[in-house]
């Protein structure tokens, strides 16, 4: 039995046996090459999900928006499931309400070409998990490949220079927030009036705030899954950013966001040992 | 009016002398990207028509993300100086009919905004006709045509290297009357009709419009809206929308009024002052879109406020296909009476 | 840009009255810089306008002045930003008001009719401006009975209350004042919810118009006491706020489905309502 296989026959029976109340996978969208986020609710309709290459998206943040209904089940990567361990840790959701449908991600494709993030990508396979669909993946797939060069490696002008050349793209759709599976605040910093924080119009200098801040929001938190990266219709690449921001948690904190089941997340945490220079 | 013919260096020369008169925008590959955008361009060369359709409609052009409604200091105020005269040049008939759609909109239905005006009063409009569909091209579904001439002032169609220029408007005429007549027949025509085949059928957006009028509380939307994230990607890249924001940037007792696009898709864009928001849920902002693209101009200005270029479908984050969209409220929705 | 409706044109702050106890609710007198401009600035009872402050912006208020009156007024309650710049304003300052905006009240349709005014809170400004309007020596015999309800949570909380003390023992209106608990003060004597008051006035639906205005709930339980007093839904006007940006429907923000409440509106019958989302 094929893992699309193994997801649709298991995806049935715990509907069936109403086990959970639905399933959060992914199915394939109208056009080539693309994925939706797929909620099933009765089990004939678990023949619609797929897992493959496509299914970049971060169903996390989508299990929010139905974690009323009662048990989850929600087809989960690796990436997924870190997202999922920051919103438990979190408080957004709650364990015992989800039955996580673990599946080895291969790394998922842009226009045919293997997104950044899971060039990167260390954790392939889910962290936690109550059942794995099909083998695991390879867990040395990343060594064969050469991450591009990082930010961190340019000096603080050329960074400057680089990330303001990206950001002037940006048209302030709010695609890169809205997926993200760990940005999920009421009412968003930039959506703030009384008082407005962040000016609404597209301008340099108002568009490097709202990165720079909500690249701040997810430091220590995120868990580099790309989806802003590749929601983006500007073609941004937000992970430069985030990339950044989880490079100095972990020098820092030595923590790595979402991939322990026990630890706190880095930013919550007040030890007094924490490297305290900025403080003159 | 007479059609005239002409070659890559009659176009070459018309762009050169444009420029030296007035702003002139034209597809240009986005750097590294793989795409066009509009850009201001000073001859041929920098262009770029080889894509369907640019990452950004022209709508900016006429309706900036970003448009000073008036500028102060010191407690005096003062509107902007009048914008300068535009071509945009290749700009596709999809989005060209958007723009006189929006014109209903912004110039029509009671007051007038002068910002828009001033600008579609200083443009004039170059299209290019479509010789080959992308993917997610339906013009043809929503009462568009690959060769459509409205809201065009001239309309060009690449026939191998030369361009067969029809004059949609006098002032399309005139940039042209220097061309010598064309030795060519019908063939833009056959390119065109060519085109519109490979495109999917016309939906029968009467029927749809009918189911929508009873269809606001059906049950559809529950299931419909949860893959939407709600962001504002297919808003703000929509030819036709047309919400704005209006805030004030001040700084030292400077600044300028401004209006910046806006999304119905946004929480707070519905919110009152005292916290109560009547479209609260995603579902209901969701529902506001597509009811607003389908029903909701229709009832307003007689169209439809989609135009089928297809930018929600490739940029949506959640792989929604508004094509689909249709397709599943047209089965689902119940048929309402016709009215009489 | 001539005719430009996004100007504002100056007008001075001329007397600035705090209206309730909790001083949330401040009444602005304003008159023309340019005197000319108050003739041509027509308006019907129920229109609104919008008040600019520069560089902290505008929002939309209620006209509560009657056309025949000196000055135009209106009474805003402190919410945001812009309200609090608004009622920090000391008399002799010049703001900006565009407008006026929207349809009004259906003055023509209530020629020789009975009038029931409903009004909860501080809502009440452009019924304020109605009433004035009807009561003017000139025009108030081209209506018949006109009745009134207004209430609000305590009596410090009543808007205009020398004017409605007038109005209370005039026999040109029947004026009942309510409020959710009655205080100390001896004034008014009537506790209870606006609904609830109207359905013990139980004022006639014969040959009658009924014009409301307050917040949502208030509404909500106001119309169907209306329909049990036998008014037809072509015979309630209800006049609504939505959040808005232009007054003028370009924005986009205050639809009602296929309605703008800023140029279709405000004030839309009972009857219209029915076939519009309750998206208000």
């Amino acid at each position: 039995m094929s893992r699309e296989e193994a997801l649709r026959k298991r995806a049935r029976e715990l509907l069936e046996s109403k086990q959970v109340v639905m399933v959060v996978g992914h199915r394939a969208a109208s056009t080539k090459g693309k994925a939706q986020p797929a909620f099933i609710a009765k089990p004939e309709d678990a023949e619609s999900l797929i897992f493959d290459e496509t299914c970049g998206q971060n169903l996390a943040g989508h299990l929010l928006k139905v974690k009323h209904l009662g048990k989850i089940a929600v087809v989960t990567k690796g990436c997924d499931s870190r997202s999922i361990l920051v919103l438990l840790k979190e408080k957004q959701l709650d364990r015992a309400q989800l039955h996580i449908l673990g599946v080895g991600c291969e790394g998922v494709k842009e226009d045919g070409k293997l997104s950044d993030s899971c060039i990167t990508c260390e954790y392939p396979n889910p962290i936690v998990c109550d059942e794995m669909l099909g083998e695991p993946a390879p867990g040395d797939r990343l060594q064969t490949l050469n991450p591009k060069p990082q930010t961190g490696e340019l000096t603080s002008d050329e960074r400057w220079r680089e990330l303001s050349e990206d950001v002037s793209r940006c048209i302030r759709c709010y695609a890169c927030r809205q997926v993200c599976p760990n940005c999920y605040c009421p009412v968003c910093f930039v959506d703030a009036s009384q008082p407005a924080l962040v000016g609404k119009t597209t301008e340099l200098s108002d568009n490097m705030v709202f990165h720079i801040m909500r690249a701040l929001h997810m430091a220590g938190r995120c868990v580099e899954c790309g989806s802003c990266a590749r929601a983006c219709p500007m073609g941004i690449d937000l992970m430069k950013f985030n990339r950044k921001a989880a490079q100095i948690v972990k020098e820092r904190f030595n923590v790595v966001a979402g991939v322990k089941e026990d630890d706190a997340p880095a930013l919550t945490v007040f030890d007094p040992n924490d490297k305290q220079e900025f403080i003159r | 009016m007479t059609q005239r013919v002409i070659t890559a260096d009659g176009l070459a020369k018309l762009v050169t002398e444009w420029a030296k008169k007035g702003a002139v925008y034209a597809p240009v590959k986005a750097g590294s990207k793989d795409w066009t955008e509009f850009r201001r361009v000073t001859s041929l060369k920098e262009t770029d028509f080889s894509r369907v359709n640019t990452k950004q409609s022209a709508k900016g052009l006429l309706f900036p993300q970003r448009e000073v409604m008036l500028r102060f200091k010191d407690g005096k105020s003062e509107e902007p100086a009048a914008p300068e005269e535009q071509v945009i040049l290749g700009i596709r008939p999809c989005d060209a009919a958007a723009i006189a759609f929006q014109a209903k909109f912004f110039t029509g239905q009671g007051q007038t905004d002068p910002y828009f005006k001033a600008r579609l009063d200083r443009t004039t409009f170059i299209g290019f006709a479509c010789n080959t569909p992308a993917e997610t091209c339906f013009c043809t579904a929503v009462g568009g045509s690959p060769s459509g001439t409205r809201g065009l002032d001239l309309l060009l169609t690449d026939i191998g290297g030369k361009y067969l220029a029809e004059p949609v408007t006098d002032k399309g005429a005139a940039l042209i009357a220097d061309m010598p007549d064309p030795a060519i027949g019908d063939l833009e025509r056959k390119l065109a009709e060519k085109c519109a085949e490979q495109m999917p059928q016309a939906i029968d957006t009467a029927a749809l419009k009918r189911r929508l009028d009873s269809g606001f509380e059906h049950p559809v939307w529950d299931e419909l809206n949860l893959a939407c994230v709600n962001c504002g990607a297919c808003t703000f890249l929509c030819p036709t929308c047309h919400c704005f924001d209006v805030t004030d940037e001040e700084r030292k007792g400077r600044g300028a009024r401004i209006r910046v696009w806006d999304s119905c898709q946004f929480c707070i864009y519905s919110q009152h002052a005292s916290g109560h928001n009547p479209r609260q849920t995603a579902r209901s902002r969701y529902r506001n879109r597509v009811m607003d693209k389908f029903k909701y101009t229709v009832d307003m200005v007689g169209e439809l406020s989609c135009v089928g270029c297809g930018r929600c479908i490739i940029e949506c984050p959640a792989g929604i296909d508004v094509r689909e969209t249709v397709e599943v409220l047209t089965r689902q929705l119940p048929e309402a009476a016709e009215k009489k | 840009m001539p005719g430009n409706p996004y100007l504002p044109l100056d007008v001075r702050v001329e007397k600035v009255t705090v209206e309730n106890d909790a001083k949330d609710l401040k009444t602005f007198d304003l008159s023309f810089v340019d005197a000319s401009a108050r003739t041509a600035f027509e308006f019907i009872p129920g229109q609104f306008g919008f008040l600019s402050i520069i560089g902290t912006g505008e929002a939309p208020f209620g006209i509560a002045s009657a056309p025949s009156e000196e000055f135009i007024k209106y009474t805003v309650k402190r919410v945001g930003g812009f309200t609090t710049a608004l009622h920090e304003l000391e008399p002799g300052t010049v703001i900006g008001m565009r407008g006026p905006w929207g349809n009004s009240y259906p003055l023509d349709l209530m020629q020789g009719k009975d009038v029931v005014i409903v009004s909860g809170g501080f809502s009440f400004t452009t019924l304020r401006s109605t009433i004035v309007h009807l009561l003017d020596p000139k025009r108030r015999p081209q209506f018949g009975k006109i009745t009134c309800v207004y209430g609000a949570r305590s009596a410090g909380e009543l808007l205009y209350k020398d004017e409605i003390k007038a109005w209370e023992s005039s026999s040109d209106i029947d004026l009942h004042l309510c409020v959710d608990k009655l205080g100390s003060d001896p004034w008014p004597r009537t506790e209870g919810l606006v609904p609830n008051v109207l359905k013990q006035v139980a004022p006639s639906s014969k040959n009658a118009i009924a014009l409301v205005c307050g917040p949502p709930i208030m509404i909500r339980f106001t119309h169907p006491v209306l329909e049990a007093l036998g008014f037809r839904p072509d015979d309630v006007f209800l006049s609504l706020e939505n959040r808005m940006k232009c007054g003028i429907g370009k924005c986009g923000h205050c639809n009602l489905g296929s309605k703008y409440v800023c140029k279709d509106g405000p004030v839309f019958s009972y009857s219209q309502l029915r076939g519009l989302p309750a998206e208000y």
